[in-house]
């Protein structure tokens, strides 16, 4: 296996999310260079800077958010087939925004935000809570249980849907994505990645003690359900927010922190930052494709995500030197 | 002779199982103490209770001095570093990176910071013979191997008292030994207090220089290898009859012709 210093890796991916942003900013109906921020020309500035700039930054800061959710799952699980998606905090937080919004409260960013934020909170406490044995986290539980509980809310979420005839009301939120992202999403957004990012700095240590068991990690002087509590409230934080921004996308959280763990197979501390910029850049790559690929209509983003993570989880599963799941 | 630990009066248990009933325990300081007994017997659930890793229902304990209960978990892993029987392995983590963690008490504050990371590390992995493995994923390594590594992460906690339960535990018998002379040489080279918990009797009596024998969650002997393994003793705890013999010019007893008591 390939091993390079984590500078590197992280000058290279962070290359990459400018890049792809620079891309992004260019792709649309109509292609401006990204020197368009800055032109004479109102129409195509207010483009630029109120329609494609927010996006841009947006569809990268949710990435980054969803792959050290999944990132954090992983490692509180010591498995990688853990992320917000697939184990049911996605889907709280859809059907929560649902429940609000039906209950007649207005979805402000402000409100989004806190029912997001609530429903992932009780969607991971009860995964978490199924979970857990004495003596620790019980991986098969955690996985099953989680999985099982997603549908679930899935299926909650879609048939409040159909029952009160507002599918296509939240048509943004159950497909995902990041069409018509405002200026206050994007600020909302960045300042999640900021909030998670000093967090992650003061706890790493922390962190990346829960590639132990339990035991072990008590006898080197950490609790490991406080450490347990701090990953789940960023798994919370990370997740309530990529949902209230761009609804429910699947797989990011899975995908991402695996390949930066294959080209850096050591130690979940050094691999917060370029899993937050991979998720970053992935998630700008697949908006690309959407505004693109059938222009001028859109792609369901979340359905290519769902494509290039399923065709990913198939490719860990068989290979053949992966001796765990 | 000093107590590196004492444990007085002590009753552990999981939930409303009581394991250890009313016991007390001395483990002398610069020693090797080894735990004995059969299957079940409380060895691991007192030696979790003395490590802080599970709380205790009554009693006392007591590290280099100090009332454990008034230690912070970080001030009782620079004490004593305690080494889980058969811990999870993280197999993509490197030799180095696992010798790493062992140092987390010693952090503080925002980037925790701790100035004799690399010296401790670096002695520890050259103290448990694993320097030449230290960029190796713990997956490519051999049963003996990874064991060597753990030893090496409780070394870099710079205890003066190590605990170790059941290190030899699926080791064939070349890197059995290896372990028991790295913990031999830690005891007699850096004067460490050893806790260890041996299923094998005979090389418990070669490499102990106290025996605590445990059955049914009581502390049934105390004391030199040729005090405890008696006869009666062995058959007793064990239901096992044996010849205890004196190898020349050694001052430990051995164990031969041994015979189950019970009938199948």
């Amino acid at each position: 296996m390939m091993r390079r210093s984590k500078w590197a890796l992280n000058a290279e991916l962070l290359v990459l999310v400018l890049g792809l942003a620079a891309l992004s900013l260019s792709a649309g109906v109509h292609w401006y260079a990204p020197s368009a921020l800055w032109t004479s020309q109102p129409q195509v500035t207010s483009i630029m800077w109120q329609i494609r700039l927010p996006r841009v930054i947006a569809a990268a800061a949710v990435g980054a958010l969803l792959a050290f959710a999944g990132q954090l799952m992983q490692g509180l699980s010591r498995n990688p087939i853990a992320d917000p998606s697939i184990l049911g905090v996605n889907a709280g937080a859809t059907l929560m925004l649902m429940l609000g919004a039906l209950n007649g409260l207005a979805l402000t960013i402000i409100n989004t935000l806190w029912l997001s934020l609530l429903g992932a909170g009780i969607a991971f406490m009860c995964v978490l809570a199924l979970a857990m044995r004495r003596g620790g986290l019980d991986v098969l539980r955690f996985i099953l249980g989680g999985t099982v509980f997603s549908s679930l809310i899935t299926c909650l979420a879609y048939a409040v849907g159909l029952l009160t005839n507002s599918t296509a009301q939240f048509r943004n939120l159950l497909v995902g994505g990041f069409t018509g992202a405002t200026a206050s999403q994007a600020l909302t957004a960045s300042s999640g990645v900021i909030v998670v990012v000093i967090i992650a700095l003061f706890a790493h240590k922390e962190l990346s003690l829960m590639v132990l068991d339990d035991t072990t990690a008590r006898s080197l002087g950490v609790d490991p359900s406080r450490v347990r509590l701090l990953a789940a409230l960023l798994v919370v934080i990370c997740a309530g927010i990529a949902v209230a921004i761009a609804g429910n996308i699947g797989f990011v959280g899975l995908g991402v922190p695996q390949v930066i763990a294959y080209l850096h197979p050591d130690r979940f501390e050094k691999n917060m930052a370029p899993t937050m910029l991979g998720g970053a850049a992935f998630m700008l790559a697949v908006d690309v494709l959407a505004k693109t690929v059938t222009a001028p209509n859109e792609l369901p983003l979340s359905a290519l995500s769902a494509i290039c993570g399923g065709i990913f989880l198939f490719a860990i599963l068989s290979d053949p030197r992966r001796q765990r799941l | 002779m000093t107590d590196a630990i004492s444990g007085e009066d002590l009753v552990v248990g999981y939930g409303r199982k009581t394991i250890v009933d009313h016991q007390s325990i001395h483990i002398p300081a610069g020693q090797i103490t080894g735990l004995i007994g059969p299957n079940g017997s409380g060895k691991s659930t007192l030696l979790k209770a003395l490590a802080g890793i599970n709380p205790i229902d009554h009693g006392h304990i007591t590290i280099n001095g100090q009332p454990q209960a008034q230690l912070s978990a970080k001030a009782l892993a620079k004490a004593l570093a305690y080494l889980a029987q058969a811990p999870d392995v993280p197999g993509d983590l490197t030799v180095a990176t696992l010798v790493k963690l062992g140092r987390y008490a010693y952090h503080r504050g925002f980037f925790g910071q701790d100035p004799h990371e690399k010296a401790q590390v670096r002695a520890a992995l050259v103290a448990a013979k694993v320097a030449e493995l230290a960029n190796r994923p713990l997956a490519s390594l051999s049963g003996g191997q990874r064991q060597r590594a753990f030893i090496a992460m409780t070394l870099a906690h710079d205890s003066p008292i190590i605990m170790l339960d059941e290190p030899t535990t699926y080791l064939d018998l070349t890197h059995q030994l290896d372990v028991l002379n790295l913990m031999q040489h830690l005891n007699q080279v850096a004067a460490k207090t050893i806790i260890v918990v041996l299923h094998d009797l005979n090389q418990a009596a070669r490499y102990c220089d106290q025996l605590v024998c445990l059955h049914d969650g009581q502390v049934v002997a105390t004391g030199s290898p040729k005090a405890v393994l008696t006869a009666p003793l062995l058959a007793k705890v064990f239901q096992v009859s044996a010849q205890v013999v004196t190898p020349a010019g050694c001052d430990y007893p051995q164990l031969l012709n041994c015979q189950t008591l019970v009938s199948a």
